[in-house]
């Protein structure tokens, strides 16, 4: 009796125990929130693109959905990639015809040269009209569409939607596959496409484990018309991965893994849902859709896009849309993304289109998983714009030559003289040439005026540099030396040598290191009165051809009359070299009765990678030599004290020394002028008074021309087409500088000056405006 | 008189044995056409059959159906295709979203008994290694039956 007493206990007790014991593990599921990987997107930035009909929200598309904002195709649309001109091949149901060849789909009409049935290319009926079938369900139609419904009739259009489709039937009217002799025949022929959307495959055995499994699998004839699409005519292959739910693609799209005659050109295609979309036919979290295989052994070739919850259009007439589901919808949508990236980058093989499409696809987060995602979801922003970095081309005309050269952008540049940068820069105007990824060489069209910038004459003329040729000049610490032999002037600034000069006791001979032995320079200049040169531009009676100033200038003069003088400078920055020769056959007289004087000028000048001061790098590069040879004269004529008049003016030709694998090259010589004249008058109205008008013509171009050989196009043979453009220095206009200049000494102390200048015609261009200034300066020192 | 008698007799006899003979004969016929006229009678209910498949979505439970006079069958007939609003259809089946091409809904076969007609569904599947188009869809099949009410749907 008790044994069964406790018996009974026990089973009754038993239950109690056992839930005891599970109790303690009902806490343990709240720990796995941490490990969620977020769902990230890609950057849509055509917003000029992102219209109603990009979201699918048309005049009865049937309500909203983004499958295309997901991948960031307006995007590329921005960019002009619109699929133009590259051929899809869409093997499948059908395409939009009536049994009587006419096209019924209203989305397909806007261009029948882009919607194409190859002849016989119905071939489960063996005719030429490959007529989708409600059997069906017009598959066929429903995945072209996703490629290339039209845009711009209101409703909702494909990626690629100017694209050229070719139509090949190989499910009949049935829905059942041809032979497999049969459906090679039609790849055979779908391959003089570029691209192949397949949207069907064998419904079992995935993850095919080997080459020859694959093969028995698929059927090998049309096995053997896969990779001579691939392997040997360097077609694409897009698969769609196949709605068993499964770890690994269809056969089809797994071979790929096996074989390398499909690798590199063989695109597996898994579906994600669209998250804001109308139909309620997914989960609409972007994430891996319940239907969809994922990629698993075939990652390294596979990639995702929006196939679940998608909108696109029934297969009659084209006023109904349908929410569908299916990586028969994903693949051509990367098919339509490969077309895209093809028509935007015209250097590159179909094999780096593929290698570029899946190396920029969204892989962080969610879609860092390769197993299921493979490379990450299909992003078109990433793809249509630079990898790397973009680069110039020289040196060659094939882009994977060994002897081309590659510059950084940063690396090439033009900074053009004031003489004739607006001759220049209207020549260049939109004006374009190609620029190439580093990383593939996928060719970029750029502006050549980016490279350019502009030297000017009329941006000097600021109220700052106004008052600067106002103020009184600045007096450094100066030392003077003499003994016997003669005397040594310098000047210093800090603890460097600004300029010094020597003078032989018997004015035999004079020497001057940044500071001219130039008698008509130095004597009673004119100008000095009135303007601080040090701080304006325009130095009118100086050689305009001599880089004075910016480097280490030597001057020489070698007779007690200074009738002969040598200037040389070097540029220690640029490496230039220049020397001139003066000749004054007049003698200055100081006695400050009248005088003149005339200085001719002959010299030369060398310049490194630059030429007329005009700064070249890169691909736009100048030899060591460009070499200028100049001809002037100055001329100053007193009368009594008080009033001087004088003028000056030079020319110059100008050989540019060409490098190879310049962009400027056969270029013709330059001639160049530059003109000033004017007067002082001293003791203007009041003693204390001076007045001076001065005009001047900046060095101008007078004739000559420049030629550039730019790359403007490539194609897939990796070839680049290199332009000319030759372009005629000489600016339309010419600048002239208009001076009035007023002086009044109050004392000592009190200096005040009035500046009026007006700037016709600046930087030698009819159509810049004039310019005037007004400036007033007064010092009083105490 | 005697000859009368048994010539009565003798026709009464044959008589006898032609009619058992006739009756059995009848009998059998009844019988047998009996047997088969149940199912051949359910057939004659089946006024129009229209099985396909549609990627648009049915909201019916998987395996389950509509008779013309539940709440959503017209707006599910409608979303199939519209044309078949006037088609006079009063019964849809469907055996749920497929992954792919390849699956169908057939009607295998029908059978009254007692006072319920039993509509015998198949669900097809893609035979192995088939070659498939991987959208989803779901099978389905439309028929104009007598006394919808009545019918009970059997899908395997």
């Amino acid at each position: 009796m008790q044994k069964k007493i406790t018996k009974l206990l026990s089973i009754l007790l038993l239950p109690l125990i056992l839930s005891a014991c599970g109790g303690g593990g009902g806490g343990g599921g709240g720990g796995a929130a941490g490990g969620a990987l977020t769902v990230p997107t890609c950057s849509d930035t055509g917003t000029a693109f992102q219209t109603n009909e990009y979201y699918t929200i048309g005049n009865s598309s049937g309500g909203r959905n983004n499958q295309l904002e997901l991948i960031c195709a307006s995007s590329a649309y921005a960019r002009g990639a619109t699929g133009d001109g590259i051929k899809i091949a869409v093997v499948d149901t059908g395409g939009p015809w009536s049994a009587a060849g006419n096209i019924n789909n209203l989305e397909f009409d806007s261009d029948a040269t882009e919607i194409l049935k190859p002849n016989n290319s119905d071939y489960a009926n063996s005719d030429s009209i490959p007529d989708d079938q409600e059997a069906t369900h017009g598959h066929g139609v429903g995945v072209a569409c996703m490629i290339r419904c039209d845009k711009g009739d209101g409703d909702m259009h494909g990626v690629a939607y100017d694209a050229t489709l070719n139509f090949y039937k190989v499910f009949d009217d049935s829905g059942n596959f041809v032979s497999d002799s049969v459906a090679a025949n039609a790849i055979n022929d779908a391959d003089s496409n570029d691209i192949i959307n397949n949207s069907w495959g064998t419904g079992s055995g995935h993850g095919c484990a080997d080459a020859s499994t694959c093969e028995a699998l698929i059927g090998s004839n049309l096995y053997a018309a896969m990779k001579t699409a691939t392997g040997t005519n360097g077609k694409i292959l897009v698969w769609a991965a196949g709605n068993e739910s499964n770890d690994n693609p269809m056969p089809e799209a797994n071979a790929v893994v096996h074989d390398t005659d499909l690798q590199g050109l063989t695109v597996v295609v898994v579906s994600v849902d669209a998250t804001n979309a109308d139909f309620d036919l997914g989960d609409e979290d972007g994430k891996i859709a319940e239907h969809s295989n994922r990629c698993g052994t075939a990652a390294t070739y596979c990639i995702a896009a929006p196939g679940g919850n998608i909108t696109t259009v029934s297969r009659q007439g084209g006023t109904t849309f349908l929410g569908a589901n299916g990586t028969s919808f994903a693949a051509p949508l990367v098919s339509g993304g490969l077309a895209l990236i093809k028509q935007e980058f015209s250097s590159l093989t179909n094999a780096q289109v593929v290698t570029r499409l899946l190396n920029t696809a969204l892989d962080t987060g969610e879609y860092s998983q390769s197993s299921i995602y493979g490379h990450g979801l299909m992003n078109l922003n990433a793809a249509t714009t630079t990898i790397a970095k973009l680069q110039t081309v020289s040196g060659s005309n094939l882009l994977d030559d060994p002897n081309t050269s590659y510059y950084d952008l940063k690396d090439s540049s033009f900074v053009s003289s004031a003489a004739f940068s607006n001759a220049l820069t209207k020549a260049l105007k939109n004006k374009t040439m190609e620029v190439y990824d580093s990383f593939d060489r996928a060719n970029f069209t750029v502006n050549i005026d980016s490279f350019f910038s502009s030297g000017s004459n009329t941006s000097e003329n600021t109220i700052e540099n106004h008052i600067s040729r106002l103020r009184a000049r600045e007096i450094n610490n100066k030392t003077h030396h003499e003994n016997l032999y003669g005397n040594f002037t310098v000047e210093t600034r800090g603890n460097y040598i600004q300029n010094s000069i020597f003078k032989s006791s018997n004015d035999f001979l004079i020497l001057g290191y940044n500071q001219t032995t130039n008698s008509f320079e130095n004597d009673l200049n004119p100008m000095i009165k009135f303007f601080n040169n040090n701080n304006f531009g325009n130095d009118y009676l100086l050689n305009p051809y001599f880089n004075s100033g910016s480097g280490q200038d030597y001057f020489m003069s070698i007779n007690t009359k200074n009738e002969i003088g040598i200037d040389t400078f070097t540029s220690a920055a640029g490496g230039d070299l220049g020397l001139a020769l003066n000749l004054s056959p007049n003698s200055v007289n100081n006695n400050n009765e009248n005088s003149s004087n005339l200085q001719m000028v002959l010299g030369t000048k060398f310049e490194n990678n630059k030429f007329l001061n005009s700064y070249t790098s890169g691909v736009f590069g100048t030899g060591d030599l460009s070499n200028t040879n100049f001809t002037g004269f100055q001329y100053k004529k007193s009368f009594n004290e008080d009033f001087t008049i004088f003028g000056s003016g030079y020319a110059g030709y100008t050989h540019i020394d060409e490098t190879s694998n310049s962009y400027i090259n056969n270029s013709e010589p330059l001639l160049t002028s530059t003109l000033t004249m004017g007067f002082t008058k001293n003791k203007f109205l009041k003693d204390d008074q001076m007045l001076g008008l001065f005009l001047n013509q900046p060095q101008r171009v007078e004739e000559g021309s420049i030629n550039l050989r730019v790359p403007t196009s490539s194609d897939s043979t990796r070839t680049v087409k290199y332009t000319n453009y030759n372009i005629d220095l000489e600016p339309d206009g010419r600048q002239i500088n208009y001076d009035l200049v007023f002086n009044k000494s109050i004392s000592d102390l009190t200096n005040f000056s009035l500046n009026l200048t007006h700037v016709r015609n600046g930087d030698h261009s009819k159509n810049e405006s004039n310019q005037n200034f007004i400036s007033l300066f007064y010092k009083k020192s105490y | 008189m005697r000859a009368t008698k048994t010539l009565s007799l003798y026709f009464i006899k044959n008589l006898i044995k032609s009619s058992i003979f006739i009756l059995a004969l009848l009998s059998s016929f009844l019988l047998i056409s009996c047997t088969n006229s149940k199912e051949d009678q359910a057939y004659l209910l089946v006024r129009d059959l229209y099985c396909s498949s549609t990627k648009t979505e049915i909201k019916i439970p998987e395996n389950k159906y509509l008779i013309s006079s539940d709440k959503n069958f017209q707006k599910n007939l409608k979303n199939i295709n519209t044309n078949y609003l006037i088609k006079n259809y009063n019964l849809m089946v469907v055996s749920g979203i497929k992954p792919s091409s390849g699956y169908s809904l057939e009607l295998e076969k029908v059978i009254k008994k007692n006072l319920n007609n039993y509509f015998y569904f198949k669900n097809i599947k893609p035979k192995k290694n088939f070659k498939v188009l991987p959208a989803q869809n779901t099978p389905f099949c439309l028929l104009n039956i007598d006394r919808p009410d009545k019918a009970i749907i059997v899908i395997n």
